[in-house]
């Protein structure tokens, strides 16, 4: 039963992560006057990038499930997955807007201008970057996250 | 013997697996639009990659019991877990297919259908990132769960 509780919350929050990271991601990339497959490639890596994110914190938000469900603290349980939902959200945000200035130091272009010319390469460029650091960064903000559950204190 | 024994069946059994996936995948693109475009080429290549993931963890877990049963008397079972995992597994990627396509519907304002048909790349991207996330997101806990009832009846 616990163990069915969990993937049909995951589906859940997996669901609405994707749908309200793409939406964001698609205002913003409205913003570009042209949709070319410069901005697709980078818009793609940009969702691919935080479902990394999701899929990691998604066993520590299995674990805190695990464990207050055990405990009997199921507004517990929902309170840190939500946390983790929204947490492991911004900074898949956070991540895509600090990759576009780690690109524009690294390139010295201006990417927005870039994206418009459809240069592929930059963008291509940019995605794996984008990929790469979530693959980096995500196991520390698991371990980050999974430190908040309270665990009993071993006496060794 | 039980090395050749687990290479053999795995080979069998893998081979079966991708057969089962074309052999119900294709019929259902085919539906969209023949010849393929390069949008539903991409789609369907990711969904046979994302049902490759779920096999692949599925496969981790089921040798566990396929090992505790080789080397007994009943080693027969071991293969049998080991196709009906497979089975069950497929059934459970499906399902996992029909549920993206499904929440693509009802959540973006676009017809999957149609724009792979337009040739759209960006819906056939979208698509297919959203298939291969959630079947990682989904098969550890997935797996977790058939163990757990394996157990209660091992």
């Amino acid at each position: 039963m616990r163990e069915l509780a969990n993937i049909i919350l995951l589906i859940v929050f997996g669901i609405f992560y994707l749908t309200s990271f793409t939406k964001v991601q698609t205002a913003f990339f409205n913003r570009f006057s042209v949709r070319n497959n410069a901005s697709i490639i980078l818009f793609i890596s940009s969702i691919l990038a935080s479902g990394i994110v999701l899929i990691d914190i998604s066993k520590v938000m299995t674990e805190a499930f695990v464990f207050f469900y055990d405990h009997n603290e199921l507004s517990k349980a929902f309170i840190y997955l939500f946390l983790y939902f929204v947490g492991a959200w911004l900074f898949s945000w956070a991540l895509f807007r600090a990759s576009f200035f780690l690109v524009s130091v690294i390139t010295k272009e201006n990417e927005h201008d870039e994206l418009a010319k459809n240069n592929v390469e930059l963008s291509l460029m940019h995605g794996v970057i984008l990929v790469l650091l979530s693959f980096v960064v995500a196991p520390s903000l698991s371990e980050l996250g999974a430190s908040f559950i309270p665990y009993p204190k071993l006496p060794f | 013997m039980f090395y050749v024994q687990s290479i053999f069946i795995l080979t069998l059994i893998g081979i079966f697996y991708i057969y089962l996936c074309l052999r119900t995948l294709v019929p259902q693109f085919k539906k969209v639009i023949y010849p393929f475009n390069l949008a539903t080429k991409m789609a369907l290549m990711s969904v046979i990659a994302g049902f490759g993931i779920v096999f692949l963890y599925e496969i981790n877990a089921g040798m566990i019991y396929f090992k505790g049963y080789a080397n007994g008397p009943s080693w027969y079972i071991g293969h049998i877990f080991l196709i009906i995992l497979t089975l069950l597994v497929f059934t459970l990627s499906t399902l996992l297919f029909r549920m993206t396509f499904l929440f693509f519907k009802t959540f973006s304002s676009q017809n999957l259908s149609v724009e792979l048909a337009k040739n759209n790349l960006q819906i056939s991207g979208l698509f297919s990132t959203y298939f291969i996330i959630l079947c990682l997101l989904i098969t550890e806990p997935m797996i977790k769960f058939i163990d757990v009832i394996v157990d209660l009846n091992y």
